[in-house]
């Protein structure tokens, strides 16, 4: 990429902010799945665990680009291709929870027509990944969107808008693939993907209260 | 609406404490009638959360009774709890 350094210093930095946000939220996830055996919580824990490793491992990418440290026997395009296919594993897990508990495959089986004519204009494999994440987060969001009028939780909602801004995150990250001298959409990719797991973090964050406090 | 079987031990679990009086126990009758759950998965799952720990079984005169125990109360809680995060996400436990 043409990126200059410290963009991907920048974007380093904003991705190992959301692995942390991911670890957090997948941390309670394990916790609750220790506590009630619910494979749902596993589900979450592993969907988010994906998520923390994929951006740790985008970061330390970035950091090498720039400079900032050594790579030994292993080349950057691997560790971008790495962190691609685990960020998609994880927001599968993500929509895989919705397909489990509202037993919808029907709805789920009409993103694979969806998938298919976008992947053939892209060349490139993290294109490939970065457009299935761009369809999970935007099934999951939908998903996560009609529950709000069962669960009737403000909280959702954020959950919703976090998906949301994952998967527009994701389109723009595509967008910015494809004209790679637009430095401007690539970070605005990157900062919609903080934002978007802010909003997750948000929603979940009482829950660290709540432990603390029982 | 679907139950899982986590969410009918759950609810058995409930109503044992729910319908608790002076800790006498709950009948099996009353646990059929509420948990709408037949009688052979009743039994295997009272079996199941005696074993655990989570419900007692008290002798009487005729038949048995159960009450919850303290794990078991413990256990509402977390599931209270992680019930609500799932939910938050639009899933259910």
């Amino acid at each position: 990429m043409s990126f200059g350094p410290s963009l991907l210093v920048v974007e380093g930095i904003l991705g190992l902010i959301g692995g942390l946000i991911g670890l957090s939220i997948g941390y309670f996830s394990l916790t609750g799945y220790r506590e009630t055996g619910s494979p749902t919580l596993l589900r979450l824990a592993f969907a988010f665990f994906f998520l923390f490793v994929g951006f740790t491992v985008e970061s330390i990418a970035n950091f090498s680009y720039s400079g900032y440290i050594p790579l030994f026997a292993i080349s950057i395009s691997i560790l971008i291709l790495l962190s691609g296919f685990l960020e998609t594993i994880g927001y599968f897990f993500l929509a895989f929870s919705h397909v489990i508990d509202v037993r919808s495959s029907k709805r789920f089986a009409l993103l694979i027509p969806l998938i298919i004519p976008l992947n053939i204009q892209a060349l490139q494999m993290s294109a490939i990944l970065g457009s299935i994440s761009f369809y999970l987060l935007l099934y999951g969001s939908l998903e996560t969107g009609l529950s709000y009028f069962r669960v009737r939780k403000v909280e959702t909602l954020l959950i919703s808008l976090g998906l949301s801004l994952l998967a527009i995150s994701e389109f723009v990250g595509w967008v910015s693939y494809l004209n790679i001298s637009d430095a401007f959409m690539y970070l605005l990719s990157i900062l919609l993907r903080v934002v978007g797991f802010s909003s997750l973090l948000l929603s979940v964050i009482k829950f660290v209260w709540k432990k603390e406090t029982i | 609406m679907y139950r899982n079987s986590l969410r009918i031990a759950a609810d058995i679990l409930t109503i044992t404490r729910d319908s608790d009086t002076e800790s006498g126990g709950v009948g099996i009758t009353v646990l059929l009638r509420k948990g709408n759950i037949s009688y052979k998965s009743l039994s295997r799952l009272l079996k199941d959360l005696t074993t655990g720990g989570l419900i007692e079984e008290i002798e009487v005169k005729r038949g048995n009774r159960y009450r919850i125990s303290s794990n078991g109360r413990e256990f509402l809680q977390e599931y209270s709890k992680f019930q609500e995060l799932a939910q938050t996400f639009g899933l259910n436990l």
